[in-house]
């Protein structure tokens, strides 16, 4: 019961200490509310991004060219044989025939027109499983292949390839510099507030102190207040979300689906992410505190 | 009730209290007195364990608490003690009620019983019509008289009273010395560090003389 009656009174003490620091507390809240909506988008936009790129990395292909001397049978158990790489998802086989078809659609001529024979070697076209879907991987697959015996020549998109993972790893990179950044930026601003409207009552807590009010009871309140910071702005971080979903269906939507927004997810993550940046910004405030005192 | 053995408490100059000896027994109101600087504050605010001693004992309430230095039985004493200062130490945004009741809530008292103590608090000291001021909206002698029910609220053994006239004119000091003796009635112990000689006098009460910390 007393301890009942005691976290009552605080989180009263904590809800009023909104109020009665009204200004620094709209602004904590804000700060939380606008980061919370930055890394929202910024998460959003990303994986739309990756959702659509998707189709590129479907291209990133191995095409394989066997010995001319192998029989079709030969050639078909090398063809296993790479099937078996780990990394290997799938594989098109091509026999001569096939890849004379490929040569008169690439160059529009047929060779054995030209030649009088077909001289192009059996090979296959390998698909690779999406773990090794960039650069470093692709290219040790790649190597295995071409260290086979009776392998003539493996090669891959390696230019394009290396572009597009560039592309992706600066992305990448910006994205987390930028998440980390406003993370922290949220942090220093909801600790400094809340540092702030703790010097202004510095009279308050030493009297408290003096009335026999133990380091916790007079901590709670502020790790309440930021709790509850936290949470204001973590729900107007959902609503400004919600509006923008709304508007970006009339925007965005003619030319594209937006993928990989659940609503109901990302409202729930900003509810945790905003509540725990008011806590930990309290805590960060009261301990800075209590070393300058 | 309050008992000193030879304490010594110094501050980095070397100044503070020096082999300091005295008992208070239960329900016995005693005043320290002397000069600024004589180190009255400092005996209470040894008790109150807002200063660790040097060297002696001091026994409160049949415990020694010369060594106590955690929070956690520090604020323990600070609960069973009440305590006035001279500079009142209201929270000035908080009522009159509310600052009367802080104490209580420190403690976790529920809301029917906090109620009942602030107002007996609050008729003790003559203020009942003013628990919904602010204390800026107060006089001088109405916030001591602020403190001083604060001070009594949970009915503490002991009252240590630190220049509580210290900012007032003479008659409203006599009122709340008035208030104080009252108290003891009640069988609680008063500790009061005072300068003013003529304001106790009259009194008739034992009184402990400091000069340059140590006693006369």
């Amino acid at each position: 019961m007393i301890f009942l009656n005691k976290f009552m009174y605080l989180f009263n003490e904590g809800t009023k200490s909104i109020y009665r620091a009204i200004l620094p507390s709209v602004v904590s809240s804000m700060t939380i509310a606008v980061s919370l909506v930055i890394l929202s988008v910024s998460y959003i936009f990303y994986s739309n991004f990756f959702y659509y790129t998707s189709d590129f990395k479907n291209e990133y292909k191995i095409d394989v060219f066997f010995n001319n001397k192998l029989n079709l049978n030969e050639s078909l158990n090398i063809f296993n044989e790479i099937l078996l790489i780990d990394g290997v998802q799938e594989g098109v086989f091509i026999d001569k025939e096939t890849a004379s078809q490929i040569f008169k659609k690439e160059f529009n001529e047929d060779i054995l027109n030209i030649i009088g024979e077909n001289p192009l070697p059996m090979g296959a076209m390998f698909g690779v499983s999406d773990n090794y879907k960039n650069y470093d991987k692709i290219s040790e697959i790649t190597k295995k292949i071409k260290y086979l015996k009776d392998v003539d020549d493996a090669i891959f998109p390696e230019q394009a390839i290396v572009k597009f993972d560039r592309i992706i790893r600066n992305l990448l990179s910006f994205s987390f510099i930028i998440g980390v950044f406003i993370v922290v930026l949220s942090y220093f601003f909801v600790s400094n507030t809340i540092l702030l409207v703790i010097h202004s009552k510095t009279n308050e807590i030493n009297t408290m102190k003096l009335l026999g009010a133990s380091d916790i009871f007079i901590k709670i309140p502020y790790i309440i207040n930021g709790l509850l910071l936290g949470l204001i702005g973590s729900i107007v971080s959902c609503f400004v979300l919600f509006l923008i979903y709304k508007v970006s269906l009339y925007v965005i939507l003619p030319y594209y689906e937006l993928n990989n927004f659940n609503y109901q997810l990302i409202s729930f993550l900003n509810i945790i992410v905003g509540c725990l940046l008011g806590v930990v910004g309290s805590s960060k405030a009261l301990s800075s505190f209590v070393k300058s005192n | 009730m309050i008992k000193f053995e030879n304490v010594t408490a110094t501050y980095k100059k070397n100044t503070g209290v020096f082999n300091i000896s005295f008992e208070v027994k239960s329900g016995n109101m005693v005043f320290i007195m002397g000069p600024t600087g004589a180190g009255k504050s400092t005996i209470l605010r040894t008790i109150y364990k807002d200063m660790l001693v040097d060297s002696g004992s001091i026994i409160l309430d049949n415990e020694n608490i010369t060594d106590i230095n955690s929070n956690i039985h520090t604020a323990s004493i600070r609960r069973k003690t009440g305590m006035i200062f001279q500079d009142f130490k209201l929270l000035t945004n908080y009522t009159v009620f509310e600052n009367i009741a802080l104490p209580l809530r420190i403690e976790g008292y529920s809301k029917s019983k906090i109620i009942d103590l602030v107002n007996e608090s609050l008729d003790k000291v003559g203020l009942p019509h003013r628990q919904l001021s602010y204390p800026l909206q107060l006089s001088g002698g109405e916030q001591q008289r602020v403190c001083i029910a604060r001070a009594l609220v949970n009915k503490p053994k002991i009252i240590l009273a630190d220049e509580p006239t210290g900012n007032l004119d003479p008659n409203i000091s006599d009122e709340i010395l008035d208030l104080l003796e009252i108290c003891t009635d009640s069988g609680a112990t008063v500790l009061m560090s005072t300068h003013n000689f003529p304001l106790i006098k009259p009194r008739n009460k034992k009184f402990i003389e400091l000069s340059q910390g140590r006693m006369v």
